[in-house]
């Protein structure tokens, strides 16, 4: 099971933590229930409060704490906040528990006398979901996340949102790993529409990359391009790591469908709105599948994208891959695709590498063009150890002049190719469009900072105000300098 | 209508398309051919169990191939969509089919005889890798691979080992279709070429279609050679695509008024 776009959690060790010592085991343990505890209040403050913000800070903390579970801080926290009046519910969750007799006695603490509020559930729930997925207890989980959604569909605060998009990852990733993917997209189909209609951007975000995930996992592309057409992806809200997700899809998409040069555009934009650091998996992936497109476009990836740190072993299949295509030498090219072909299929990039023989051919044909002004078809065969015959070839070349990758005619009765004499690359509109490429980049970046750079709807209120403040003092200086200005005469054209 | 009554006509309606030498004009084939299609539609699609899936799946399959058989292509592709729902959405419930990969190799030949790449290609992604090997399957496989190569006498010596009978028809629309490539291929790579050899690169039969083919391009003949007119042209003024740069500088000026 290829966990490639995993970001933000597949760092998260599945070992559990503190194996060094009973007795700092226990401390930790202690910890990390008043970790919880804490954490538990804040969401009851957000309850509280309506502030989202206390939410999303305890969301953040989840992949610190997850390495710290165990059974029996469960079972303690579980204990801790389910009131008596909700014990069928504390018995669900505690049957995924392992319970031993000796975690009984000191737990026994008096639970709260407060009534449960749905997010604390949900978090509960979560935490134990996620659990099960480290322990690799995997059916438990599916079990365990199904009766999760089925709590949450029955919400729709506005607290609830930030554990939305939470759960239902977890949910995709519990079926995911029992390979029952399938059966999940009618319910994720129902959610997206309810986190739609609801305005849950991060939900909407993350339950559209979960069925894109889950169409592309069955190489269902026409159906996954279907919903990306008539689905709008919220950009100005979203995190940037469900949106680089988004544009991965994307991107394989389009170079299924033949159109590289779209899925060029969105993988790479998907590796710049990838983390920095962290996410590893995550980029390997995408320059699998950015050097394969870009070598389908007829471009040599650049070398130092196979040179970095954390990538440079798993890339090095497409290095070599890179190597031959460039050559054009279709014998190792072949062999190439022999070797790793294990691998390729496994990155799903082996369809998509079946097409580079083409790729290789041109190359060669290119280098032969430069090499010689003129040259029979025999020998072309033999330079390119091509498997077919001299007839085959020249409409390969034909085929190739008319793709405009070598200048050059055909003399048919004698059997040879001519090329034509260099042309100087100035006297053409090579560079006037290279030129523009550049600058249409250049604009780009520019209009998508400024947009960047606009105020997050999320942003706290208080903030909002005091930079609005400000800026309602910039605007009355201008205007008045503006006034001022006008009052020395020339009233242009108003 | 029941079960084995619409069973015995599936049976009966390919035992006569397989007698008939031309079916579209058989009464009744088309009267058994209007039977099964209310068949597959009412009375099979009530229960869903494994004996009327099966047979709804048949009667489909009949009537694709039947469709193939008569060139009705339309017929053809209103037929696959239906039945790629047994082959892949039913695919636990049901047994494999003897002629599931000849229908998905069809429509395969489809996609490439329309000139559809894209959904070619999302079609592929949904076999598993091993089935590719299926003769069905690896026949149009190759033939894409020759056809975006350009090794073009590929397919067309490909015509003796077809799979079966059905695909005769698409690698008839193809070599159409190919003729057109080759041409354009030729007049973009040759400088001029004689009128014999003319005839062998195009693939045709006789002078005659030779003839009819250079007028339909419009190509010019001075004694017994095509002249092809790829020789540069003298660069003159109408060269410059003004209007391109016109709307490049315009929109610069737009983009940077927003900057500045």
């Amino acid at each position: 099971m290829p966990n490639d776009v995993e970001m933000t959690d597949a760092s998260a060790s599945t070992k559990p933590a503190a194996v060094n010592g009973v007795p700092e085991k226990k401390e930790s343990a202690v910890l990390t229930v008043a970790d919880l505890k804490k954490n538990v209040q804040m969401i009851e403050k957000t309850v509280d409060s309506k502030e989202i913000r206390f939410i999303t800070s305890v969301l953040r903390q989840t992949t610190s704490i997850r390495k710290k579970l165990n059974d029996k801080v469960l079972y303690q926290i579980i204990s801790f906040v389910f009131p008596e009046s909700e014990s069928t519910k504390k018995k669900f969750l505690l049957s995924f528990v392992k319970v031993n007799n000796d975690m009984d006695v000191d737990s026994k603490e008096t639970g709260t006398t407060k009534s449960l509020t749905p997010e604390v559930e949900a978090y509960l729930h979560l935490l134990v979901l996620i659990y099960l997925i480290d322990q690799k207890q995997y059916e438990a989980a599916t079990k365990c996340s199904t009766a999760l959604i089925g709590n949450t569909h029955q919400n729709n605060r506005i607290t609830f949102y930030p554990l939305t998009s939470k759960i239902f990852f977890y949910y995709s990733l519990s079926f995911e790993l029992v390979d029952k993917l399938e059966e999940i997209r009618p319910t994720l189909l129902t959610a997206l529409r309810t986190a739609t209609l609801r305005h849950n951007d991060e939900g909407q975000a993350t339950i559209l990359n979960l069925l894109l995930r889950n169409y592309l996992e069955y190489n269902l592309i026409e159906q996954a391009d279907n919903l990306v057409n008539n689905t709008q992806f919220p950009e100005q809200t979203a995190s940037s790591n469900q949106f680089a997700r988004y544009l991965y899809y994307q991107g394989r998409i389009k170079s299924i469908q033949l159109e590289y040069a779209e899925s060029y555009k969105f993988l790479t934009q998907a590796i710049r709105k990838a983390p920095q650091n962290t996410a590893t998996g995550f980029k390997r992936t995408v320059y699998k599948l950015l050097c394969i497109v870009q070598l389908l476009m007829g471009e040599i990836p650049e070398r130092s994208i196979f040179s970095q740190k954390n990538l440079r072993a798993s890339l090095k299949p497409y290095l070599i891959l890179t190597q031959t295509v460039r050559v054009g030498d279709l014998v190792s090219f072949h062999k190439v695709q022999e070797q790793y072909c294990q691998l390729f299929k496994e990155d799903k990039t082996f369809s998509l590498i079946q097409r580079l023989r083409t790729s290789v051919i041109k190359a060669g044909l290119k280098k032969i063009n430069a090499a010689y002004s003129r040259i029979s078809f025999d020998d072309i065969v033999t330079k390119l150890k091509f498997d077919g015959n001299p007839q085959d070839m020249m409409f390969i070349v034909a085929k190739t002049i008319k793709d405009g990758v070598i200048d050059a005619t055909i003399n048919f009765e004698q059997g040879y190719l001519q090329s034509k004499e260099n042309i100087d690359a100035y006297s053409t509109f090579e560079p006037t469009n290279a030129l523009s490429n550049r600058i249409d980049i250049c604009l780009k970046i520019h209009n998508d900072s400024l947009k960047a750079m606009r105020f997050h709807p999320d942003l706290n209120r208080e903030e909002t105000e005091k930079i609005a403040e400000e800026s309602k003092n910039i605007k009355q200086e201008l205007e008045r300098q503006v006034e001022e200005s006008s009052d020395g005469g020339e009233d242009g054209d108003f | 209508m029941d079960f084995d009554k619409l069973a015995n006509d599936l049976n009966e309606f390919k035992k006569l398309v397989d007698s008939q030498s031309n079916p579209k004009e058989n009464k009744q084939i088309q009267e058994l051919l209007g039977k099964l299609k209310i068949g597959s539609i009412i009375h099979l699609q009530s229960n869903k169990d494994k004996k009327n899936l099966t047979l709804a799946r048949d009667i489909f399959e009949a009537i694709a191939l039947y469709s193939i058989h008569i060139i009705d292509i339309e017929s053809f592709v209103r037929y696959y969509t239906q039945l790629k729902i047994y082959y892949f959405d039913y695919k636990k419930l049901l047994e494999p089919s003897q002629h599931e990969y000849t229908i998905i190799g069809l429509n395969l030949m489809r996609l490439l005889a329309e000139h559809k790449n894209s959904e070619f290609h999302s079609e592929l992604e949904i076999i598993p890798l091993d089935r590719q090997e299926n003769p069905f399957i690896s026949f149009p496989l190759s033939i894409e691979k020759s056809i975006a190569e350009g090794s073009y006498y590929k397919v067309i010596n490909s015509k003796s080992d077809v799979p079966s009978k059905y695909y005769q028809i698409f690698i008839d629309i193809l070599s159409t279709a190919l003729r057109e490539d080759i041409a354009k291929c030729s007049e973009k790579s040759f400088k001029s070429l004689s009128l014999q050899s003319a005839e062998k690169v195009l693939l045709l039969n006789s002078p005659q279609q030779l003839q009819q083919y250079i007028q339909s391009r419009q190509w010019s003949v001075q004694g017994d050679r095509i002249q092809f007119h790829n020789e540069p042209l003298p660069s003159n003024a109408s060269d410059i695509p003004s209007l391109q740069l016109i709307n490049q500088t315009l929109y610069y000026a737009k983009e940077l008024e927003r900057i500045v």
